[in-house]
């Protein structure tokens, strides 16, 4: 994934959010990169790249270094995670001690669901309106979201993948993560269910060894896998947007084009503004019509 | 009637409806909301006229068959993963499908599964539920898929005229070679409009809430407005507040009583703490108003006070006992009547001095723990005997005249002195009690007068802010009521006129991009059998070069080089031979010679045309080697930039160029 800003003025701590060790989540992918402030050089350096990891032993071998801030992308990617938060206590409400009125129906948590979905989309581009446009989402918020609502993936097999290629192992988080993103507008709001589906796709990308039993994958989430590695073909930051869906006649994209429909026509908000990863307040990285001109 | 199924050979109801069917779905169907899911679902289809009972019994079979399958008791459980369901409907059919998978270790044995269920022998709890669902529709399709074991149910209603008529089918889907097939929407469940499908439509007419206390809180609801769960708990808090409000009210006013009571209490003064003194008429410090009550009070502060007060009788008592009884027979009650004219004649002084006392008591509180009292006492019981002697001189009796003379002669002075300020300090500590306590009390009250009368303004300020949201939120109900209303006019009247135009363009727009598209994939299907085409020629000529054949015709060539030089060797040895013995020739044996030659140097020429052949050979497979390396650059270049252009779809930003 390209990712620009690997240091930063010492300036920027001031901008930047803390990042505490307490906090931090073994095998958690990183929502933002993380950077350790070097006093004398006066110069923030990432120590984690964008959905990183730490293991446990970093953990600890961290405690005894110097201040650890996240990028700050961080404040574009909260909305996202926040959302993912959200949906994951409107799913628990169907646990039985949830609440003591009559629990709700699974229509309802659906709808609820979808509404705090549309937040997430917005309008591709500003001069189109909501309605009758192009809604998007650029993938990385998308899989920031699905790493906040998913269960872990096992520690050890998020660091066989790491170190075995950096680039599939990105290309399988980017994958596995829209594919929960989008698995969650089809009505799956079994988040056990949506963890388990998502290791799996990110297992079989990775291809690695071990015995697993796999939850099964039905025709329609075959479907969907087939049109995630479609849409995200390679390890980069993609667009997802509501016109990928609006010529195919499989099963699982008309049932998309006709959520996208709803969300576009009644939920979304005709002011959101997309969130982007170019620029310094992201990644670093140039703009698409910046990246076209100087290639 | 046609048969709209399209293809059997693929999941979901699409193949088994026509183009222009409707499908309703959800991916959580669990055994705890079957009821409210089925609900849902009849009411959608309840103006299709479709038999609601059948429907419901349909999907909850389906549910517990996915426990059935995996040998779960038939009691919900959380465990057990959420079912599919989809439910299609076109002009002519119902399709229901429930899908769901089994087990590792618990395979269904689908062989003869129609033979043993129309048998009426069904093995195991999964096939006695499809019987069971048999009897619910006309045809019954059990799909499954062994790779990701998956099963799907589906259920076939209102199917009777088809051509295919079997009651009970069970076919193994390939879903790689199934067909993709289009239909004219789908729904989610949380897509439609629950509110209004689950209301009742009987319920029309107005309903009035009768009238209350409250004005504010009166109400007229129908009963098809939209009530969705916020608000009707709102309506139970705003009747709990309520409740709370009018409960605090009476506290209030219970302790307000009680407030008063204590005030009355607090105003009494009592002279003692004797169980005497505590009779049923307590003291009470008033000015009397009327003959009997100055009566009543006369009574009080003359008889308790000198019962109480008057030391000496008793010793009196006992040392003159002759004397005693003619006091107490004539003289003591006469005695007690004066005393209460005394007092009687002028109250508003003897309240006044009391009031006096009053406020030097309270500005003197804080310090009375400091302060000895002996002072004070020594100064009040002055003031007491002054007041009483002014009295007694200015309306006094001739009787008490004699009585007092008769005191002052019998008494020692010193000693009533003595006694009247261990009485007045008495008092005064009797009253600076009496004091904190009424204080206490009333702080207290106060303070708790002033919790209630906080939470109580607390409670209607949150009462009115409910009630406003509850207005606002009537408002703005009866507004999207309105609102949805005029929309639904506009889009018929709209509709009607340019539906026909639009969706013709549409169609034609869709129908040349779903063309566009299905070009592309085809064009995509060719470059990649291109592809491994090449793939698999450049295998086989990276096989045929290898350095292995070159080595073999090498090692050959050489060995036919050493043969052909050995050959001359023996040819030249010969040849000396020959020379040496030219005498001796002999014809016959030279030809023998000659023709050895010969054939050894055909044979050399042969090897030499052989290792041209082959050198040649080698550089032709060198050439396609070279050519297909760059054929199979050249496709993967196009495979590339065609993967490129399937993923940025016309429209999209440049949001992928980031990438």
């Amino acid at each position: 994934m390209q990712f620009k800003t690997r240091k930063l003025p010492k300036s920027k701590a001031a901008e930047l959010e803390t990042f505490r060790l307490e906090t931090a989540e073994p095998y958690r992918p990183l929502p933002a990169p993380i950077y350790v402030l070097l006093q004398r050089n006066e110069k923030l350096v990432s120590v984690k790249g964008p959905f990183d990891f730490f293991s446990g032993r970093d953990l600890e071998k961290m405690k005894v270094g110097g201040k650890y801030f996240y990028g700050p992308i961080l404040s574009r990617v909260e909305p996202f995670t926040t959302a993912a938060n959200e949906i994951k206590k409107m799913i628990g409400w169907s646990q039985p001690t949830a609440t003591r009125v009559l629990e709700a129906a699974p229509y309802e948590i659906s709808d609820a669901v979808l509404r705090k979905l549309a937040s997430l989309w917005a309008p591709v581009s500003q001069s189109e309106s909501v309605k009758g446009g192009v809604i998007g989402i650029e993938s990385y918020f998308a899989v920031a979201f699905a790493n906040e609502l998913c269960e872990l993936i096992p520690g050890d097999r998020m660091e066989m993948a790491r170190d075995r290629d950096p680039d599939q192992y990105e290309i399988a988080l980017l994958r596995s993560g829209v594919f929960a993103f989008l698995a969650l507008h089809l009505g799956y709001l079994d988040v056990k269910l949506l963890s388990e589906l998502r290791y799996r796709f990110f297992h079989e990308l990775i291809q690695l060894t071990g015995l697993q039993q796999f939850v099964p994958l039905s025709l329609e989430l075959a479907e969907l896998k087939r049109w995630t590695e479609n849409l995200i073909h390679s390890p980069e930051v993609l667009m997802v947007s509501s016109d990928q869906f609006d010529f195919s006649i499989s099963r699982v994209t008309q049932k998309l084009k006709s959520r996208l429909f709803r969300i576009r026509n009644e939920l979304a908000d005709p002011n959101a503004v997309l969130a982007h990863t170019y620029d310094d307040g992201g990644l670093g990285n140039l703009r698409p019509d910046e990246e076209a001109s100087d290639g | 009637m046609a048969d709209s199924m399209r293809s059997l050979n693929s999941f979901g109801v699409a193949g088994l409806l026509g183009p222009d069917c409707e499908v309703f779905y959800t991916n959580d169907l669990r055994a705890r909301n079957v009821g409210r899911i089925s609900d849902l679902i009849t009411a959608q289809l309840r103006e299709t006229n479709s038999d609601e009972h059948r429907i419901r019994a349909i999907l909850m079979h389906g549910v517990y068959q996915s426990y059935a399958v995996r040998g779960l008791s038939m009691h919900h459980s959380e465990e057990a993963p959420p079912v599919s369901v989809e439910v299609g409907i076109d002009p002519s059919y119902i399709a229901i499908t429930l899908s769901f998978h089994w087990e590792h270790n618990r395979i269904p044995n689908w062989k003869g599964i129609p033979d043993r269920i129309i048998g009426g022998m069904p093995e195991g709890g999964f096939e006695t539920i499809l019987e069971a669902m048999t009897h619910q529709s006309t045809q019954i399709i059990v799909r499954f898929e062994e790779k990701e074991r998956r099963i799907e149910v589906v259920a076939l209603l209102n199917r009777s005229d088809s051509e295919m008529k079997d009651p009970l089918q069970v076919i193994k889907v390939l879903s790689a070679s199934a067909p993709l097939l289009e239909v004219s929407k789908y729904h989610e469940l949380g897509d439609l409009d629950y509110t209004k499908l689950l209301k009742n439509p009987a319920n029309e007419e107005v309903v009035s809430i009768p009238e209350t206390e409250n004005p504010d809180s009166v109400a007229t609801l129908k009963r098809d407005e939209p009530l969705d769960s916020e608000t009707n708990e709102l309506r139970a808090l705003l009747g709990q507040y309520e409740q709370t409000i009018s409960g605090l009210k009476t506290t209030v006013s219970q302790l307000e009583e009680k407030l008063e009571i204590e005030l009355n209490r607090a105003s009494e003064r009592r002279f003692t703490s004797d169980s005497q003194v505590e009779d049923n008429s307590p003291i009470v410090v008033k000015e009397p108003e009327s003959e009997g009550d100055a009566a009543k009070s006369e009574d009080d502060w003359g008889l308790h006070f000198m019962k109480k007060v008057w030391p000496f009788k008793k010793s009196e008592e006992k040392t003159e006992a002759d004397e005693s009884v003619t006091v107490s027979g004539g003289e003591d009650e006469t005695q007690v009547d004066e005393e209460k004219r005394v007092f009687a004649a002028d109250p508003i002084k003897s309240e006044d001095t009391i009031v006096v006392k009053d406020s030097e008591l309270e500005t003197q509180d804080s310090e009375d723990d400091d302060k000895p009292t002996v002072t004070e006492a020594s100064v009040a019981s002055a003031k007491v005997l002054e007041e009483i002697a002014d009295l007694a001189k200015s309306k006094r009796s001739k009787k008490l005249d004699s009585t007092f003379k008769e005191i002052e002669d019998e008494v020692d002075k010193n000693k009533a002195k003595k006694w009247v300020e261990t009485l007045s300090s008495e008092l005064l500590q009797e009253k600076a009690k009496l004091n904190e306590l009424q204080r206490n009390l009333s702080k207290q009250i106060r303070q708790r007068e002033l919790e209630f009368k906080t939470a109580e303004r607390a409670l209607k300020q949150e009462l009115k802010r409910r009630e406003e949201q509850l207005r606002s939120k009537d408002t703005a109900i009866e507004n999207k009521v309105e609102q949805i209303a005029q929309l639904n006019l506009a889009v018929e009247r709209a509709g009607t006129a340019t539906a026909d135009k639009e969706s013709g363009q549409i169609k034609m727009k869709l129908d040349r991009a779903q063309r566009m598209a299905q070009m592309k994939e085809e064009e995509a299907k060719s470059l990649l059998v291109k592809v491994r085409d090449l793939e698999n020629r450049l295998i086989i000529a990276q096989a045929k070069a290898q350095k292995g054949t070159d080595l073999q015709m090498q090692t050959k060539v050489q060995t036919l080089e050493k043969k052909v030089d050995e050959y001359k060797r023996v040819n030249q040895r010969l040849m000396e031979n020959l020379n040496q013995t030219k005498d001796k020739s002999n014809d016959k044996e030279l030809g023998d010679l000659r023709r050895k030659i010969d054939q050894l140097e055909r044979q050399s020429g042969e090897a030499k045309k052989t290792m041209d052949k082959n050198a040649f050979k080698l550089k032709e497979l060198q050439d396609t080697e070279k050519k297909l390396q760059a054929d199979l650059a050249r496709a993967v270049e196009e495979n590339r930039n065609l993967r490129k252009n399937q993923g940025k779809p016309p429209g999209e930003s440049g949001g992928q160029n980031a990438a």
